[in-house]
């Protein structure tokens, strides 16, 4: 039986065009095939079930047949083409220029995104400089600042002015001469810019219980550009203001805030945690850094298609609107270009030194994840599963292996 | 003489008249009523171009229907079949 034709007629990095010829024999025979498949499950008036001949079957439901033939030469040729031009395909292959005449070959070109070929030549032997930012009395303080503000309390001021930082109640309603429309409820914490300016300046010159008539004009640089500059009338009732009251900062605080025994531990834990947060800055940063200098001096160029795609992907993660599809595309390319050639350099690492996470590996990571939420391993994996988060945490695991190898290859410096 | 197509209905395309022509090359075809195994022949020889070698012919008799309460019966009809010269076909159950 004469075998599928294929041949190569473009190719580009990250993508290639193939020529399929599919001989009459094979097409003949996908048809016969989906005619039996359709001629056992066909219900045509004069017959029982599966008792129509095949002629008529195929008279009778033509354009499906031909449907499904063709799907399935489809399917075979690609496996074929998979095969002999051994693509390493990233996508679904596109069909284009389609061919079926009766009685002769059928043809039609795949187009189809594919993995380039790279070649890395140097991978290490770079100087890389890991800084470790050094946390300051200063940050642990600001943490700490903000841990109390977080924990403080509001409490009700009587018979006082509200100041900025005051969280105050108020009732705004629209005023159209005589009449009241929608009256609206609002908490706001003064001086945040919640309010426009001149509402936050009437509410500062009021007393709780107190209501007033006021105009109000839109700032000049209102998000909403129809209402700049205009005037409202507004009836404003202050309901009530709440100030906050930090919290003392003593033993009794920390333990309030998560079971600390003294200030100091609770200090030391800040200290600790942001410690740790610099730690991973710093490693982001190296192996930032590395994956550029293996870029450079590769010269690794991301393939226009494998960037479309990626930019593709990203404004479907941010739900950008198709309209708007070319102005984001063009702000957008730069960082989808630097994470394909990030991807590739660690996709051809990864197979070169055989690094792949194994399953061993994983169900270590998920133990030790597990005993850190405190749940059982079972549960965690099968609830990674469902939210089909399990590619995610071996993608990690192979990536820290692959900067382990990299970052043994060259020198670190730790300054 | 009836029209043509008068007398010939509509090819009878059923499991049974299928095997028919699977065994014996046997085409079988509603026709009129009143049509005559000679003005069969002239049909089906004028509108396939064909010859054929013999015709037979029969009554189906009506069945009985009922819609609702109400019994009724669905017309009869007149089934011919017709057998043609060795090497003569009529593109009914060929593809």
């Amino acid at each position: 039986m004469p075998a599928i034709l294929i041949k190569k007629t473009a190719e580009e990095p990250g993508a290639a065009s193939l020529a399929v010829t599919v001989p009459v024999e094979q097409v003949q025979q996908a048809e016969d095939r989906a005619t039996s498949a359709y001629q056992r499950r066909a219900r045509l008036p004069g017959f029982r079930k599966g008792k129509a001949p095949a002629a008529i079957v195929k008279k009778h439901f033509a354009d499906d047949i031909r449907q499904e033939a063709l799907q399935e030469l489809i399917r075979e040729s690609w496996k074929v083409a998979v095969e002999q031009e051994s693509l390493k395909p990233i996508a679904d292959p596109h069909v284009h220029n389609l061919k079926w005449d009766v009685g002769a070959p059928v043809t039609f070109e795949f187009h189809v995104e594919v993995k380039p070929d790279i070649q890395l030549g140097r991978l290490g032997g770079f100087q890389l400089k890991r800084t470790v930012r050094r946390v300051t009395d200063e940050q642990v303080a600001a943490q700490l600042h903000e841990v109390r503000e977080q924990k403080a309390p509001w409490t009700p001021v009587a018979g006082e002015k509200p100041k900025p930082k005051d969280l105050v109640h108020v009732t705004i309603a629209a005023r159209e001469g005589t009449q009241l429309k929608d009256a609206q409820p609002h908490q706001l914490v003064l001086g945040e810019g919640r309010a426009i300016p001149e509402v936050e300046q009437q509410i500062q010159g009021m007393l709780p219980g107190e209501t007033v008539d006021a105009i109000v004009r839109f700032p000049d640089d209102f998000p909403e550009e129809a209402k700049r500059g205009q005037t409202r009338e507004i009836r404003l009732t202050l309901h009530e203001v709440k100030r906050q009251h930090l919290p003392e900062l003593d033993d009794a605080f920390a333990h309030e805030v998560g079971d600390f025994d003294s200030l100091d531990a609770l200090k030391r834990a800040i200290r600790e945690d942001l410690e740790r947060d610099a730690e991973r800055e710093a490693d982001a940063k190296v192996r930032a850094e590395l994956i550029e200098q293996i870029v450079a001096a590769n010269r690794v160029v991301a393939p226009k298609p494998l960037v479309e795609r990626a930019l593709w992907v990203f404004a479907q993660a941010y739900g950008i609107p198709e309209d708007r599809m070319s102005q984001f595309a063009a702000e957008f390319r730069p960082v989808a270009e630097a994470q394909v050639r990030r991807d590739l350099v660690l996709d051809y690492v990864v197979e070169q030194q055989q690094l792949q996470a194994t399953e061993a590996e994983l169900d270590r990571r998920i133990q030790e994840l597990a005993e850190r939420r405190g749940m059982p391993a079972e549960q965690l994996y099968a609830s990674l599963e469902k939210a089909k988060r399990l590619r995610d945490v071996e993608r990690s695991i192979t990536e820290e292996k692959v900067f382990a190898f990299l970052l043994s290859q060259s020198t670190v410096e730790h300054v | 003489m009836p029209e043509l197509h008068h007398t010939i209905v509509a090819p009878v395309v059923t499991e049974k008249s299928s095997a028919a022509y699977g065994a014996r090359k046997e085409y079988a075809f509603r026709v009129h009523p009143d049509a005559t195994k000679p003005q069969i022949r002239a049909a089906i020889e004028s509108l396939f171009k064909v010859s054929v070698t013999a015709v037979r012919t029969m009554v189906v008799r009506a069945k009985r229907r009922t819609y609702g309460r109400y019994v009724g019966r669905r017309p009869s009809w007149k089934k011919a079949i017709v057998t043609l010269k060795e090497g003569d076909t009529i593109a009914v159950f060929e593809g």
